[in-house]
């Protein structure tokens, strides 16, 4: 017998902004979230899925970060290839924002992808996506104190990294 | 000596980066092109059985929705009349299909949406449930803008606000009051709805049968300190 509640697909549209944030902040590119978006909602509605312990955007965000982190397991086992230089990435034509606002975006998420994993996981799930510090421990899988700190940690980095333009850079204070 | 020691942490900077991150993506939308695919997905996902039936069913489920259009719009041409208030909750059963609007940062008890001035909450702080979603419908001529929020456990609620005058309030339900506020709650099979009214404006909070009238009641009479009444 299953146990939990069925997911209703009628209602996880309603969470895809979120996810789009959350898969940027991992991705570090516009392209690359939309693509690990869709791909995530596409695992999610190819059969029922029953949901036990988890809201329904604590699940997305689950089936999200494991298929970025399956891709990116993926990717180092392929032939590297040369990146796209951020400045040539396509401009978003489709987006009202200014330009000046949209390369801020993308400079802040650039710098939230550079962080190490665990920081950047958890600035992700609480700042990015919206999730409260005891969901974004039990979707990691940490103690609330743990993300608490790894996320105080992250902030600084980031205000550190666009500052400077260095992604991670931690500012060390003499005692 | 703990890690936190030999790399202490500058509050300030953390602080700064909270609110730099803030107010970034309080801006970021998945785009519309994103949206489709994905409703193109859900649509393909439905089981063959569900389809072959809508198929062989076709011409008498057109007849259906045909009905309910003209009994939830009216026929125009024969007894126009106002909208309803039931009309107006049955919005809040409907897919969004527009991005959910962001909060208000002048204003953060307010969405940046509204209808003839009147605008919807944001209950993100107070509540947990967030703006997910919106759509604008017509009923009899008339706009009806509805925001659905979704709620830390998964369920999602439609507030819809109708441009124009006020609509008659609806016979039956129970009503309450909140300080100078008229709140009317209604029954509709196993769901609730509440109706009120903002700036002389038809305000409707609808929701599924697992959201109880009582929450429905709650969210619709908070005040945000005064930025919603």
């Amino acid at each position: 017998m299953t146990d939990g509640r069925q997911l209703d697909p009628a209602s996880l549209g309603d969470h895809v902004d979120r996810l789009y944030r959350a898969a940027w902040g991992l991705c570090g590119a516009r392209e690359d979230a939309e693509d690990l978006v869709q791909e995530t909602y596409a695992k999610v509605l190819a059969k029922p899925r029953f949901v036990r312990n988890d809201d329904d955007l604590g699940y997305l965000l689950r089936v999200l970060r494991n298929t970025f982190y399956s891709r990116h397991r993926a990717a180092l086992r392929r032939p590297r290839t040369v990146p796209i230089p951020e400045d040539a990435e396509p401009a978003d034509t489709r987006s009202s924002m200014t330009p000046e606002r949209a390369l801020e975006t993308r400079e802040l998420f650039a710098v939230i992808a550079g962080l190490a994993p665990d920081f950047r996981d958890a600035l992700v799930a609480v700042d990015v996506a919206g999730l409260s510090y005891g969901e974004a421990a039990r979707l990691l899988g940490a103690k609330e104190a743990t993300i608490t700190s790894r996320l105080h940690r992250a902030r600084a980095q980031v205000a550190r990294g666009m500052e400077t333009g260095r992604p991670g850079v931690l500012e060390i204070k003499s005692p | 000596m703990t890690e936190h020691d030999l790399f202490p942490v500058d509050d300030d900077a953390a602080e700064h980066g909270r609110t730099r991150i803030q107010a970034v993506i309080a801006d970021v939308r998945a785009p519309l092109a994103l949206r489709e695919r994905i409703e193109a997905d859900r649509a393909r996902s439905r089981p063959p059985q569900r389809r072959r039936r809508l198929v062989l069913g076709g011409s008498l489920a057109a007849l259906v929705v045909v009905a309910v259009v003209v009994a939830l719009v009216g026929s125009g041409a024969g007894a126009p009349g106002p909208p309803t208030v039931a009309q107006a909750a049955r919005l809040a059963g409907l897919p969004a299909s527009a991005p959910a609007p962001a909060v208000d940062p002048a204003h953060p008890a307010l969405l940046q949406r509204s209808v003839e001035g009147v605008s919807y909450p944001s209950w993100r702080g107070e509540f947990r449930w967030r703006a997910s979603g919106a759509r604008e419908d017509r009923l009899h001529g008339r706009r009806a803008v509805t925001v659905f929020y979704a709620g830390p456990r998964g369920a999602r609620i439609g507030y819809t606000i109708v441009a124009g005058d006020a609509l008659a309030e609806p016979a039956g339900g129970r009503r309450t009051h909140q300080g100078t506020e008229r709140y009317t709650v209604l029954r509709r099979g196993g769901s609730a709805f509440v109706t009120w009214r903002r700036d002389g404006h038809t305000c409707v909070l609808a929701g599924p049968a697992s959201v109880p009238a009582a929450r429905l009641l709650a969210l619709a009479s908070w005040s945000g300190e005064g930025s919603t009444s």
